[in-house]
C-alpha cells in the first residue's frame, strides 16, 4: 500500500512538472507581459525598466528555473492587474468556490442516486427511460444556458431567489444547481450499472429469498455496495466542477477562482493565469490521488493491477 | 433504454421551457421607431472655462406599439440634458446603506498610485481627494475646487501657485497641509510601483531637480515650478482629465509604511474605507468632515458584477440600489420599473487607421485620403445612435472634442460634425470610384470589448456592416482587451506586418475637457500611436502638427493657443485617420424605492465623485 | 393475395424471411428522432447558403429585435426573429450549425487519429513507451478542459483554429486511453500470436490485425464525443474565447442575448434549445451505436 501511494505521488509530481512546462511555454509564446504593466503613455526606458524588474530580459532557461523554484515555494509572482501575489489572490478566492461544492455535490448526488437506483430496479420500464432522459437532458444542456434561464425564471419572473453574488443560503441555490446538473448523468449511469451488478449477486438473491423487505434489500444491501465505484466519480466531479465554476461564477458574479480565471484571461494577466492553472491542476490531482488511495483501501484488488 | 421515450421526455421538457419563456416574457417592445419630428432647442449656458452657446438636440420619437410608448418616451425624456438639480434635502445624519453594482472595479487596490486609469478608479475616488476637483454647480461639469480652492499661473509664467482649503482633515483626524500635497505628488511621480501616467507627465513638466520643483510656501500654499510656460499644467492634478493629484497623508504613510497604508488606507474624501475583497466588493462609511460634503447614506458597498443580466436582475429584485448598464438594456430597465440616469459627454467612439506613414501603406486603398473619407460617409451615424445605442448616443464633434473642451471653437466644430460626419453613401461610392476602387476592397478591423463599454463589438459590427454596403469588406477581428491595448503601442508596430499596421481599429476617447493631450497620444511623433509617424518617418502633416502642438501646449496668449488648437483639430479632421463615430453616454439604473433622483458630472462616466451626492428616495423623489 | 401466392408457390427460403424481418426490426430499432435531428443539422450545415433565408452576418439595424413570426409584431421575413443588430436568427442558427459541425468533425478526426495511433502504439509496445504516453494522457486529463482552451485562446488569439486545436488537445487523451485498453485486451489473442509467428512486423500487426478490431470502439467513441465538442465550443464562445463574431456560433448567440431574456427571449433561448437538442441527439445516437457495436463500453 505504501509503495502504491508513493508511486502515485511520484506520478503526480511528474504530471505537475509537465503542466508547469506547458503553462510556462504558452505564457512566453506570445507577447511580453511587460507591455501590459507599463502605463499607456510609457516611454521605452520605462518599459525596459519593468522588464528588468520582472526578469524578462533573462534567457528562457533561467526564467524557467526561476519560475519553477518560485512555484515550489508557492511564489508565482505578482498579478499584473491586482498588484498582489498571484497565489494569495488564488487562495483568497478558493474558499468561495469551495463553498459551492457541498451543495452542488448534494444536488448531483441527491438526484443521481435515486434516479440510478430506480432506473436499475425498474430496469427496462418507462421509469428507467424517464430517468435516463432526465440525466441526458442534464448533460446536454449548456450550464451557462441553465444559469441564464434560471436567473430569469427564479429571480426576475418568480422573484424567489437572488440572481447573483455571495450572500445568505438562498444565494447558493442557483449556482449550485447550475454546477450540479452536469454531473448528474454520469453519476446516474454509473449508479445504475453498479446497482444492476449488485442486484445480480448471490447475497442479494439470498436476502430476497430470506424474505427481507424489498426496500431494505435495495437501500441496505445493494446501494451500499453499489456506491463504492461512485467514489471514483468524485475525482471526475471535482475536475468538472473547476471547469463549470468558470462559467457559473461569471454569470452569477461569484467571487471564486472561476471568475479569477476569466479575469486573468481577459486582462492577459499571465502570472495570475499561471498560478490559477497550476494550482487548479494541483487540486484536481490531489483529489484524484486521494480518491484512488481511498478506493484502493476499499477495494484491495485495484492495488495489484 | 428505449431511445424514443428518452427523446420524447427531453423534447417535451425543452419545448415546455421555450413556451414558458416565450409566454412569460412581457410582450416584446417594438423597437422600430419612426422619427417624426426633430426639434432643435438652443439652450444658453454658462460654462466655467469659456462661455459657449450649447445646442442640445431633443429627439422625440414615436413608438409604433401603443403599450410601450410611455415607457420608451419616459426613457428618452430622462436622456435629454436636464437643468442642474439643487442638492437634495438632507435629513440629518447619514443613514442606511447604498449598494451599487458595477461592471468594472479596476485594479481594486487600496493605494492611489497603483491605479492608473481614472475611469477605473471610481472605487478610489470616494476615499481620496484630488488637488483640483469638479464643478458640481454647473450643468456642464468642468473643473472645480478640490483640496485647493484657488489656483493659477504666476505672472512670470514659469510657476503655478495653489492655495489649499483651510481646515481639511484626513480620516484619521490629521490636518491636510501643503506638505501632504508635496509628498503625494512626489510619491505618484517617483514611487517605483506607481502606474499613474500623470505622475510621469508631471515629472516631465516640472523643473529639475524635482525636490525643489514643488515648493511648500506655507501650510496652505504651494508653488510648482514648470519647465517653461505650461498653461495646461492644472490638467495633471485632477481626475477631470486623467488620474492625477490624489492627496495622501504624509505622516501616516511614513509612520505605517506602504503596506500599512494599503491595509488601512486613509484619505480625505467623503467616504472612509471600511474593507474590500478583490473581485467582489469595496465597503465604505460616511466621513462627516469632507469638503465635498457629507454623504446621504451612512454606508456604501460597491459590488463588482460584470454580468449584465445579473446586474439587471439585481436592481429588479432590490439586491442593488444602483447599477450601470449598456444602452441595449434600457428597455429591460424600463420594464422593471427602475429609473434611468444618463450622464452626457462621457466619451467618443473612434475608429482609427494604423501605420499609414509606412511606405507600404501608400499602395493600400486606405492610404488614400479619399477612401478614408468615403468610409466615413458610408456610416449612418443616426442609425447607430437610434438602433445600436437605443437612442443613447449623441452626434459627434471632431476627434476628442466635446462641448466642454477648452481652447476649442465649439459651434464651429458642431457645425463641422453635422456636415462632415453625414451619411452620404452616394458620395462615398463616388469617392471610392475616384480613388480607383469602385468595387471596394478588403481591410482588417480590430475590435475589443473594453471594460466599461461591453457593447463596443456591437458598434464595430454596425460600422463594418455599413462599409459592406459600399463594397468594403472588413475582416472583423475581435481580441481581448489585454491584447488590444499593447497592440496600440509603438513597440508593437516596429515592422510593417506587425500590430494593427495597415488596418483599422475601434476604441474610445474619454470625455476630457482638454483635447491637446489626447491628440498628443495619437499624433505626436514621440507618442504611442504615432499616427503621423515617429521622428524619422514623420509625414508632412505630422511636421505641421508638431509645430502647432508646441504652440498649443506652451503659448500663454489664450487666442493664439486656441487658434493653434483649432488648427490641429482641422488638420486631423481632414486626414480622416482618427474618425469619430458617435459620442457616447453613461447609463445607470436606480431603484426608485431606495434612491432619489441624482445627477452625474458631465463628461465623467463613472461615479467616484458623485456617490456622496446620491440621496435617499424620500430626499429627492423621481416624480 | 400476394401473401397467399407466396405461400402456395415456391416457399421463400427461411433466411430471406428472417432477414426481411430482421431488417424491419432493425429499422424499427433505429433511433429515428435523434437521427432525424442529426440529419437536419448536417443538411442545414452543408446546404447553409441555399437553405438560409438571409446572410448570417448581414445586419439591418432598423429591423433589430423582431420577435419570431408567430409572436405579436413578428414578421414572416424573420421566422425566428432577429437579434440586436437586426440579423436573422434562423440564418445564424443554420450557419452556426456549420461552425459547430466543422469544429466537431475536424477536432474529432484529428483528436481521434492522434489518440488512436498513440493508443495503438502504447498498448502494443508496452514498457517505457506505454508509460510515457499514458503519463502524457494523465497530464492532459488532469487539465480542466475549458482552462486549456482559454489558455490557448489567450496565447494564440481567438478563432476556429484555436478552438479546434484546444478541443483536439483534450480529445486525443481520451481516445488514446480507450484504444490502449482495447489493444491490451486484443493483444493476447491467438491470431495475433499467429501473425507474429508468421513474421509480421509490429507495425503491420498494429495496423492490419489490431486496428480493424478497434474500429467499432473508435466509432462509438467518436459519436459519443460529438456532443461534448459542441458543448465545449459553445461554452468557449459564450465566454468570449471561442469563435469570434460576426461568424455565428450557437454559444455566442446565447451570450449575445443573455441580458435580454426578459424582453427578447428568442435571441438566447432558441440557440440554447438547439444546442440541447443536438447534443441529446448525438448522445442518444452514440448510445445506440455503443449498444449495437460495442456493449463493453457501457460505462463510458
Amino acid at each position: 500500500m505504501q509503495k502504491y501511494i508513493f508511486n502515485r505521488l511520484l506520478q503526480g509530481i511528474v504530471l505537475l512538472f509537465i503542466v508547469a512546462l506547458i503553462v510556462f511555454a504558452l505564457a512566453r509564446a506570445t507577447g511580453n507581459p511587460a507591455d501590459l504593466m507599463v502605463p499607456e503613455d510609457a516611454t521605452e526606458e520605462e518599459r525596459q525598466f519593468i522588464e528588468r524588474n520582472l526578469g524578462l530580459d533573462r534567457p528562457y532557461h533561467v526564467q524557467l528555473f526561476v519560475f519553477l523554484t518560485g512555484a515550489i515555494r508557492g511564489d508565482f509572482g505578482d498579478s499584473i492587474v491586482y498588484r498582489k501575489p498571484a497565489a494569495e489572490l488564488f487562495f483568497e478566492r478558493l474558499p468561495n468556490t469551495l463553498k459551492l461544492l457541498p451543495l452542488s455535490m448534494f444536488i448531483a448526488v441527491g438526484v443521481a442516486i435515486p434516479l440510478g437506483v430506480v432506473a436499475a430496479v425498474k430496469r427496462g420500464t418507462w421509469i428507467d427511460q424517464l430517468a435516463g432522459g432526465i440525466a441526458v437532458f442534464g448533460v446536454a444542456t449548456p450550464n451557462f444556458w441553465i444559469a441564464i434561464v434560471g436567473i430569469y425564471i427564479f429571480s426576475v419572473w418568480l422573484d424567489v431567489l437572488p440572481p447573483g453574488r455571495m450572500g445568505g443560503p438562498s444565494h447558493y441555490i442557483l449556482p449550485a444547481l447550475t454546477l450540479g446538473t452536469f454531473s448528474i448523468a454520469g453519476m446516474m449511469r454509473l449508479i445504475r450499472s453498479s446497482m444492476l451488478e449488485v442486484l445480480d449477486t448471490e447475497y442479494v438473491k439470498l436476502a430476497r429469498i430470506k424474505g427481507v423487505q424489498e426496500w431494505k434489500v435495495f437501500w441496505k444491501h445493494c446501494l451500499r455496495n453499489a456506491l463504492i465505484p461512485v467514489l471514483t466519480l468524485f475525482g471526475v466531479f471535482v475536475g468538472g466542477f473547476v471547469t463549470g465554476a468558470i462559467v457559473t461564477e461569471t454569470v452569477f458574479a461569484w467571487p471564486g477562482i472561476g471568475r479569477l480565471t476569466i479575469d486573468a484571461v481577459a486582462q492577459r494577466d499571465f502570472p495570475l493565469l499561471q498560478a490559477v492553472i497550476l494550482l487548479d491542476a494541483v487540486i484536481i490531482l490531489a483529489v484524484n490521488l486521494a480518491v484512488d488511495i481511498l478506493y484502493a483501501y476499499v477495494n484491495p484488488r485495484i492495488r495489484y493491477n | 433504454m428505449s431511445i424514443k421515450a428518452v427523446w420524447l421526455a427531453s423534447l417535451t421538457l425543452s419545448l415546455a421551457l421555450v413556451l414558458a419563456c416565450g409566454g412569460a416574457a412581457p410582450a416584446p417592445i417594438e423597437v422600430t421607431r419612426v422619427v417624426t419630428e426633430q426639434v432643435e432647442t438652443p439652450v444658453e449656458v454658462t460654462r466655467v472655462v469659456t462661455e459657449q452657446v450649447e445646442k442640445s438636440v431633443e429627439v422625440t420619437r414615436v413608438v409604433t406599439e401603443q403599450v410601450e410608448k410611455e415607457v420608451i418616451r419616459e426613457v428618452l425624456v430622462v436622456a435629454t440634458p436636464v437643468p442642474p438639480v439643487e442638492s437634495a434635502v438632507r435629513a440629518g445624519a447619514p443613514t442606511g446603506t447604498l449598494t451599487v453594482s458595477l461592471e468594472n472595479l479596476g485594479a481594486q487596490t487600496t493605494d492611489p498610485i497603483l491605479q492608473g486609469r481614472a475611469g477605473h478608479a471610481q472605487y478610489q475616488a470616494p476615499i481620496w481627494d484630488a488637488l483640483l476637483g469638479f464643478n458640481y454647480e454647473s450643468q456642464y461639469g468642468g473643473l472645480g475646487r478640490g483640496v485647493a480652492h484657488e489656483w493659477g499661473i504666476d505672472p512670470d509664467g514659469s510657476s503655478w501657485t495653489f492655495h489649499l482649503e483651510e481646515g481639511l482633515v484626513f480620516h484619521n483626524g490629521e490636518p491636510l497641509t501643503a506638505e501632504d500635497v508635496k509628498f503625494s505628488l512626489e510619491r505618484t511621480m517617483f514611487h517605483e510601483e506607481s502606474v499613474v501616467g500623470d505622475g510621469n507627465r508631471l515629472s516631465r513638466q516640472l523643473r529639475q531637480p524635482p525636490e525643489q520643483a514643488i515648493e511648500v510656501v506655507d501650510d496652505l500654499t504651494l508653488r510648482m515650478h514648470t519647465v517653461g510656460s505650461k498653461p495646461h499644467f492644472w490638467s495633471l492634478l485632477t481626475r477631470a482629465v486623467f488620474q492625477g493629484g490624489q492627496i495622501m497623508p504624509k505622516d501616516y504613510i511614513e509612520a505605517v509604511g506602504d503596506d500599512g497604508f494599503r491595509a488601512e488606507p486613509v484619505g480625505s474624501g467623503p467616504w472612509m474605507y471600511a474593507g474590500h475583497s478583490v473581485g467582489d466588493y469595496f465597503q465604505y462609511e460616511a466621513f462627516d468632515k469632507s469638503h465635498r460634503g457629507v454623504p446621504h447614506f451612512a454606508k456604501m458597498s460597491l459590488l463588482l458584477v460584470p454580468e449584465e443580466s445579473t446586474k439587471l436582475a439585481m436592481v429588479h429584485t432590490g439586491q442593488s440600489d444602483i447599477i450601470d448598464l449598456v444602452p441595449e438594456s434600457a428597455p429591460e430597465v424600463a420594464a422593471s420599473g427602475a429609473q434611468l440616469t444618463v450622464i452626457e459627454g462621457v466619451g467618443m467612439f473612434i475608429y482609427q487607421f494604423w501605420g499609414l506613414y509606412w511606405p507600404e501603406a501608400q499602395s493600400r486603398p486606405v492610404g488614400d485620403v479619399r477612401v478614408r473619407q468615403a468610409m466615413s460617409l458610408a456610416i449612418n451615424r443616426q442609425d447607430i445612435i437610434d438602433y445600436t445605442l437605443n437612442g443613447f448616443g449623441r452626434p459627434s464633434m471632431p476627434f476628442a472634442t466635446f462641448p466642454t473642451s477648452v481652447d476649442v471653437d465649439v459651434p464651429r466644430w458642431q457645425k463641422w460634425g453635422e456636415e462632415a460626419l453625414r451619411y452620404d453613401p452616394e458620395r462615398a461610392k463616388a469617392l471610392l470610384a475616384e480613388a480607383g476602387y469602385p468595387d471596394g476592397f478588403e481591410v482588417t478591423f480590430w475590435s475589443t470589448n473594453f471594460s466599461g463599454t461591453p457593447y463596443m463589438n456591437d458598434l464595430s459590427q454596425a460600422v463594418t456592416g455599413f462599409w459592406e454596403e459600399i463594397g468594403i469588406k472588413a475582416d472583423l477581428r475581435i481580441i481581448e482587451g489585454g491584447v488590444f491595448t499593447p497592440m496600440t503601442r509603438r513597440p508593437g508596430h516596429d515592422e510593417w506586418g506587425e500590430g494593427f499596421n495597415g488596418g483599422v481599429s475601434i476604441y474610445r476617447n474619454a470625455g476630457r475637457p482638454l483635447p491637446v493631450p489626447r491628440y498628443q497620444t495619437t499624433f505626436h511623433p514621440d507618442s504611442n500611436h504615432v499616427a503621423f509617424g515617429d521622428r524619422d518617418t514623420l509625414t508632412p502633416e505630422g511636421k505641421e502638427y508638431l509645430r502647432l502642438h508646441e504652440i498649443a501646449i506652451s503659448e500663454r496668449d489664450d487666442e493664439k493657443r486656441a487658434a493653434a488648437t483649432n488648427a490641429i483639430i482641422q488638420l486631423v479632421a481632414d486626414q480622416w485617420i482618427g474618425v469619430p463615430i458617435v459620442q457616447g453616454v453613461s447609463l445607470y439604473a436606480s431603484n426608485p424605492d431606495t434612491v432619489g433622483r441624482w445627477q452625474g458630472i458631465y463628461g465623467r462616466g463613472e461615479l467616484g465623485d458623485v456617490f456622496h451626492r446620491i440621496p435617499h428616495a424620500e430626499g429627492n423623489p423621481w416624480q | 393475395m400476394a401473401e397467399g401466392r407466396t405461400n402456395i408457390s415456391v416457399p421463400a427460403p427461411p433466411e430471406t424471411v428472417e432477414r426481411r424481418w430482421q431488417l424491419k426490426y432493425e429499422l424499427k430499432q433505429l433511433p429515428w428522432i435523434p437521427l432525424i435531428i442529426i440529419l437536419i443539422m448536417v443538411f442545414a450545415a452543408v446546404l447553409a447558403p441555399i437553405v438560409a433565408p438571409h446572410s448570417p452576418t448581414k445586419q439591418s439595424l432598423r429591423d433589430k429585435l423582431r420577435p419570431p413570426a408567430w409572436q405579436e409584431g413578428g414578421q414572416a421575413q424573420y421566422i425566428l426573429g432577429s437579434d440586436i443588430l437586426g440579423r436573422d436568427i434562423l440564418s445564424r442558427l443554420i450557419y452556426g450549425a456549420r461552425v459547430s459541425l466543422i469544429v466537431a468533425f475536424t477536432a474529432l478526426l484529428a483528436g481521434g487519429a492522434i489518440g488512436g495511433v498513440l493508443g495503438l502504439v502504447s498498448g502494443y509496445a508496452g514498457g517505457k513507451v506505454d508509460t510515457l504516453i499514458m503519463r502524457a494522457v494523465d497530464a492532459t486529463l488532469a487539465f480542466p478542459t475549458i482552462l486549456f482552451a482559454l489558455l490557448l485562446a489567450v496565447t494564440m488569439g481567438q478563432g476556429l483554429v484555436t478552438v479546434v486545436l484546444a478541443v483536439t488537445l483534450i480529445l486525443w487523451a481520451r481516445f488514446a486511453r480507450v484504444t490502449r485498453g482495447e489493444v491490451l485486451s486484443l493483444k493476447d489473442n491467438d491470431y495475433i500470436a499467429l501473425a507474429r509467428v508468421h513474421g509480421c512486423s509490429g507495425v503491420r500487426i498494429m495496423f492490419v490485425h489490431i486496428m480493424p478490431n478497434v474500429f467499432n470502439t473508435f466509432m462509438v467513441m467518436l459519436t459519443l464525443h460529438v456532443g461534448l465538442v459542441i458543448l465545449t465550443e459553445a461554452s468557449l464562445s459564450f465566454l468570449g474565447a471561442g469563435i469570434p463574431p460576426p461568424t455565428p456560433s450557437w454559444g455566442q448567440m446565447v451570450a449575445d442575448g443573455r441580458a435580454k431574456v426578459a424582453t427578447a427571449w428568442w435571441i438566447s433561448i432558441i440557440p440554447g434549445v438547439a444546442i440541447t437538442m443536438v447534443v441529446i441527439a448525438f448522445n442518444l445516437f452514440g448510445d445506440w451505436m455503443r449498444d449495437r457495436l460495442d456493449p463493453k463500453l457501457r460505462q463510458l
